[in-house]
């Protein structure tokens, strides 16, 4: 009898040990995201929800990108299983993340809000391959042209405003993004918005003079996403934004401009990593939490009202528009997206003749704060 | 060749990367130094060079060429540089162990030779020169003794016989010392003497009794040491006796042992030996400590008259210059000895002299002090405002020996004074311009809006009014214009830079000038330059022009000449900008003004760009023009310089930053002719000028709006809170009595948000537009406005109202 009670613990001991291990099941799903396209508030509450459902322990591993190259390097090494590529990134020719395998296909079932999104967004060849979906967009937004109200009497109305010598020293651009300088130069001399993104088509010792006038009088090159610690003194800045969140100081008085050029426009996406090719339960995961960012309030309130950037589905922007947005601010943006120019994959020649074009600049803007032996130029990481 | 086909690809795609590491691997061999690539555009893409190779390399290189292709197209060129740094190797390793051959050989044959010499030369000379040392400490009693007769023996017997005489000598100049000792101890003065090498020999006793130093310490040393200012001491007598002045009295400080000192007179007699050569000084110091405070008590009151920076004279009755303090001598340029003893009646002109100084001297020779101020001309110098005091000099038996003159040049204070009278002038007359260009608009707005209205309904079936209305109209226009343009001056506002092509500007700047530069003159522009674009705004350049092309004009005035107006860009290097106190580089408009008149003298150089300053006759000129000329290009971020030879001409330069960006010609509406716009709606039109809301109503009925019209703010307000559904645009006045138009936008947009309303003003202050909007007013008009831009304003409203609400 003696014997049968120690067995009849050690079962049941074991039993317990058996379905704490199950219940106590531990996840971590690994991303390369931009800056505040993982939301606290709905990390918590997917967390919750995958827990009650699934009961799985998902910890979220979150590194910053600073430059699509990260993309590319962290997919290779299998390092992260979830990336946010802008959407002229996946077909690449430096990257080819989709017929390279580093990628692998959505399972749109698990993404029901995938169909929600915006006409201009949904199944466009940029995110699909051979009738796959690659890629989710998440957020859109502009490299955009912004102002200090109380320092730029009237709202710029062109990307000229950059050379006005009464702007010299008072304003920052982004550092990594090379080809946006090289487009909003070349539309600033009047380029088309076709010809911009190809070399040969604006090439000339005008685009390297402005390039480099650009590069040599920015007080502040900024990397990453653009912080509210550039904007300080500043007049004119260049943004991923198309408004600025209110309850930041330093974003007190900042407007995005409407230059008649146009407006540089891109979509951030979702991307899964080769890792999660046999870990079906965390690609499942992984798959819903994009589903999650898609649900209107965490599009409304913790990415486009949070970040600046724009919400990707329609239910999203309705509510974004009439809940969020005054009159004046919608009224804006609508008009802002007519004059929007999609980022384009571009052809090794330009891209390479582009990268040269910025070094020689940015080399130029070195030389110049030796001779001048002044400060001007501070690269900010 | 391969390599050029090798990066034919790479070039074209400007894979940078590729390149730099295909460069690389080429240099690795040694016959090459250097490894270049071009783009198309023929910019180095990639350099790699060697610099070990560059130092050997004296210029002994070839270069191998090659174009590469794509297409059928050049894209870019490879020139490799070969070297022939290999044979320059191999020529240094030869040289090199020659060298250490011949070398070594040297070596050996130096080393007997020395030993040969120790033996024979070098010891016998060392036993010589033992002795010769006891003998100099004055041991006499030393001989010089050889262990080997050699060639050395005859000398050291003649020298041991000089050694017995010399001994003889040494004991009757001791003996003659005592004597000479006592001789100057005795004298009140300090007596010393030095050698030829300033060493101090021998001082008396009383040197320790007036400085407590023991003179033990100081004999051997400088006699310099003895005095404060060693330094100066010691450069009296820099290398021998023979320097010394005798004649002279050396001033200098004795040093006692409590850190004080003694002020001494101090001077020298030569020493001489029996050859009667100089063999050293004889010093004798004085104490001048008595007459040294006395002269300092005066050089103390030199100093306070030498410190004034305004010129002070000492004049005697008969009106000679008796004293001058340096200030006046640096203010006309003159030594003392060419003023004192001069008439007065010399340094003014005469009626100068007559009205503005004689009666006040003579007035203060009678005990009086006085003060005047007067614009005159001091020696021929350029007239200028001088504050003149007048002080008696007043001797103990009550006499008046002189007159004390102060003079002050005033000048710039006369221009400041003259400068704040100029701006509060303008201020004011910049308000008045204000408020008359207001109730102007309004009387401008009646008239064109009736004469349109003529234009408009009245003309078609009568041609002929049609000409003269439109008389009327260009009128009112040039009146319209003529108001914006005292309104932006009364507002003193900072105008509106564009990107400006100055090739077109030049040129109509100069047709308009032409009319008012003299036929003498002849007028020429050098330019071929579309690209001279600076941002600036049309008056400012038209001000640079005018001022500068009137300058010149004038220094041509009596020979007539030649004025040359050119422009063209540069690239400015960086020590050009670093003079030109410009802070950035690169591309600049240099906009240059050559006349060929009288010139610029180069004592008025420095002075050309200050306030005031002209070198015209009163009337002629006020001498702000080219204090505004560079007011304005340093506004612009540019620079200006000058340069002129007197009798030959002067030339201005101005450079301004180019501006790359493509000029956006502003769009001429060609509507003249066009229908205008109708429409539906009911319209709220408020303005305090009955005529304006007279006409404006009846233009609007007229295309097809139902009008309300107001002249009362407060009667309008009422209207639209009573029914505000029933207005479809509101148009307001902004400058009305009892509530403005912003404040009644905002009250309507209170009650109805989506309201569209159109704010008119005559008089906007900076910002108001950008206000306006930001409250939500759809559009500001300017005032006066005209039927058709009323007619398309109101239709595109109501238009995009209906469109969004």
């Amino acid at each position: 009898m003696k014997k049968n009670y120690k067995v009849f613990f050690s079962v049941l001991i074991l039993q317990m040990l058996m379905i704490e291990a199950v219940v106590a099941q531990e996840l971590t799903l690994r991303m390369l995201i931009w800056e505040g396209y993982a939301p606290l508030e709905a990390r918590q509450a997917f967390q919750l929800m995958v827990k009650n459902e699934y009961g799985v322990n998902l910890k979220f591993e979150i590194y910053h990108a600073s430059n699509p190259d990260e993309f590319f390097n962290k997919l290779r090494k299998e390092e992260v299983d979830l990336i946010s590529p802008a959407h002229n990134v996946p077909k690449d020719y430096r990257y080819n993340l989709i017929q390279n395998g580093l990628t692998i296909p959505l399972n749109i079932e698990n993404i029901p809000n995938y169909k929600k999104l915006m006409p201009t967004l949904i199944n466009q060849p940029w995110f699909t391959d051979q009738g796959k979906v690659y890629a989710v967009p998440v957020v859109h937004g502009v490299y955009g042209l912004a102002y200090n109200s109380k320092m730029v009497k009237n709202p710029p109305k062109s990307w000229s405003i950059f050379w006005n010598p009464d702007y010299m020293g008072q304003y920052t651009i982004n550092q990594n993004y090379y080809e946006l300088n090289l487009y909003i130069t070349a539309l600033a001399l009047g380029s088309s918005q076709n010809d911009i993104f190809e070399y040969d088509k604006i090439k000339g010792e005008k685009l390297e003079y402005m390039l480099s006038q650009l590069a040599v009088n920015a007080r502040e090159l900024w990397s990453g996403f653009d912080q509210p610690e550039h904007y300080k003194n500043m007049s004119l800045a260049s943004t991923w934004r198309f408004t600025f969140p209110e309850e930041n100081e330093h974003f007190v008085d900042w407007k995005v401009a409407e230059p008649e050029e146009g407006t540089l426009w891109f979509i951030d996406t979702m991307m899964l990593g080769r890792s999660l090719k046999n870990q079906d339960l965390l690609r499942t995961l992984a798959e819903q939490w994009i589903n999650f960012l898609l649900e209107p309030e965490n599009q409304v309130y913790h990415l486009a009202k949070k970040i600046g950037v724009c919400p990707v589905t329609d239910e999203a922007w309705e509510l974004y528009s009439t809940q969020v947005l005054s009159d004046g601010e919608r009224e804006k943006l609508e008009r802002l997206f007519k004059h929007l120019i999609p980022w384009r994959i571009l052809e090794t020649r330009s891209r390479n003749a582009f990268h040269l074009l910025w070094q020689e600049a940015l080399a130029e803007r070195s030389a110049s704060d030796q001779a001048q032996g002044t400060g001007t130029g501070n690269d900010s990481e | 060749m391969r390599v050029a086909g090798t990066v034919k690809k790479p070039i074209w795609q400007y894979d940078v990367d590729f390149l730099e590491k295909y460069a690389a691997i080429l240099i690795d061999d040694s016959s090459l130094s250097s490894v270049t690539i071009f783009d198309e555009r023929k910019k180095a893409v990639v350099r790699k060079g060697k610099s070990e190779t560059r130092i050997l390399d004296n210029g002994t290189h070839w270069d191998l060429q090659e174009e590469v292709y794509f297409d059928g197209d050049i894209i870019g060129k490879v020139v490799i540089r070969f070297n022939n740094s290999e044979i320059r190797k191999l020529t240094g390793h030869m040289m090199f162990s020659d060298v250490f051959v011949i070398l070594a050989v040297l070596v050996s044959v130096w080393s007997v030779i020395w030993i040969l010499i120790m033996r024979y030369v070098l010891s016998p000379l060392k036993v010589i020169k033992n002795s010769f040392h006891d003998i100099s400490k004055g041991d006499y009693s030393k001989r010089v003794t050889l262990v080997q007769d050699n060639e050395l023996g005859p000398i050291v017997q003649e020298f041991n016989a000089m050694v017995d005489q010399v001994e003889l000598r040494e004991n009757a100049l001791r003996e003659s010392e005592v004597q000479y000792r006592n001789l100057v101890e005795s004298p009140s003065d300090i007596i010393f003497t030095a050698n030829v090498e300033n060493r101090l020999e021998f001082i008396n006793s009383n040197y320790e009794r007036w400085t407590g130093n023991s003179k033990k310490g100081f004999i051997g040393h400088y006699f310099s040491a003895l005095f404060a200012d060693s330094g100066n001491a010691s450069s009296l007598i820099p290398d021998s006796a023979g320097g010394i002045d005798y004649d002279m009295l050396y001033e200098q400080e004795l040093l006692k042992n409590d850190g004080t000192v003694i002020p001494v007179e101090l001077n020298f007699s030569p020493q001489h030996d029996s050859s009667n050569r100089i063999v050293g000084v004889i010093g004798i110091a004085r104490d001048i400590s008595s007459r040294k405070k006395a002269e300092e008590e005066l050089r103390k009151y030199e100093q306070m008259v030498a410190s004034i920076t305004d010129s002070m004279l000492l004049i005697a009755p008969d009106y000679s210059i008796l004293a001058v303090n340096d200030a006046y001598l640096e203010s006309v340029n003159k030594i003392r000895g060419d003023i004192l003893g001069s008439q007065m009646q010399n340094i003014f002109e005469a009626k100068d002299f007559q009205d503005q100084f004689q009666p006040h001297f003579e007035a203060c020779l009678e005990g009086v002090s006085l003060n005047t101020q007067a614009l005159m001309s001091i020696d021929g110098a350029p007239a200028q405002y001088i504050a003149i005091s007048f002080y008696p000099i007043i001797e103990v038996d009550g006499l008046i020996s002189g007159v004390v003159v102060h003079m002050r040049d005033i000048t710039e204070w006369k221009k400041l004074e003259a400068m704040l009278q100029q701006s509060q002038k303008m201020e004011a007359i910049g308000t008045l311009a204000g408020g008359i260009a207001h109730d102007f608009n309004n009387i401008i707005g009646g008239i064109i809006g009736y004469a349109e209205m003529v234009e408009l309904f009245d003309c078609p079936s009568n041609p002929q009014l049609g000409d003269r209305i439109e008389h009327v109209l260009k009128g009112a226009y040039r009146a319209k214009d003529l108001v914006e343009q005292i309104l932006t001056f009364s507002r003193n506002s900072e105008k509106k830079k564009e990107g400006l092509n100055l090739h077109l500007l030049v040129q109509d700047i100069m047709r308009f000038l032409r009319a008012s530069i003299p036929a003498t003159v002849k007028i020429s522009i050098t330019e071929n330059c579309p690209d001279a674009t600076v941002w600036a705004d049309e008056t400012s350049i038209q001000q640079i022009l005018m001022n500068l092309c009137t300058n010149a004009a004038h220094s041509m005035q009596e020979n007539g000449g030649n004025l040359t107006v050119s422009l063209e860009v540069e690239d400015l290097n960086a020590e050009t900008a670093k003079n030109l106190q410009l802070k950035v580089l690169g591309n600049y408009v240099r906009l240059s003004v050559k006349d060929t008149g009288t010139g610029i003298n180069v004592s008025d150089m420095e002075r050309i760009f200050d306030p005031f300053f002209t070198t015209k006759s009163i009337g002629e000129g006020t001498g702000m023009g080219l204090a505004v000329v560079h007011g304005i290009v340093r506004s612009l971020h540019g620079a200006i310089s000058v340069e002129s030879t007197p009798g030959e001409g002067s030339t201005f330069n101005i450079l301004l930053p180019q501006f790359y960006l493509p000029v956006v010609e502003e769009e001429h509406s060609n509507a003249g002719n066009s229908e205008l716009a109708h429409g539906k709606g009911c319209i709220l039109f408020i303005d305090d000028e009955a005529e304006l809301v007279q006409f404006s109503s009846e233009i609007l009925t007229h295309l097809g709006y139902e009008v309300l019209g107001k002249t009362d703010s407060v009667d309008a307000k009422t209207t639209f809170l009573t029914s505000p559904d029933r207005f479809d645009l509101i148009i307001t006045d902004q400058t009305m009595p009892n509530i403005t138009g912003l404040d009644l936008a905002k009250q309507f947009l209170e009650v109805r948000k989506d309201v569209p309303i159109i704010v008119c003003t005559g008089f906007g202050f900076p910002n108001f537009e950008q206000d306006a909007i930001e409250l939500g007013i759809r559009c500001v008009v300017k005032k006066p406005f005209g039927i058709r831009q009323l007619a398309e304003i109101v239709a595109r409203e109501i238009e995009t109202t209906k469109k969004h609400y």
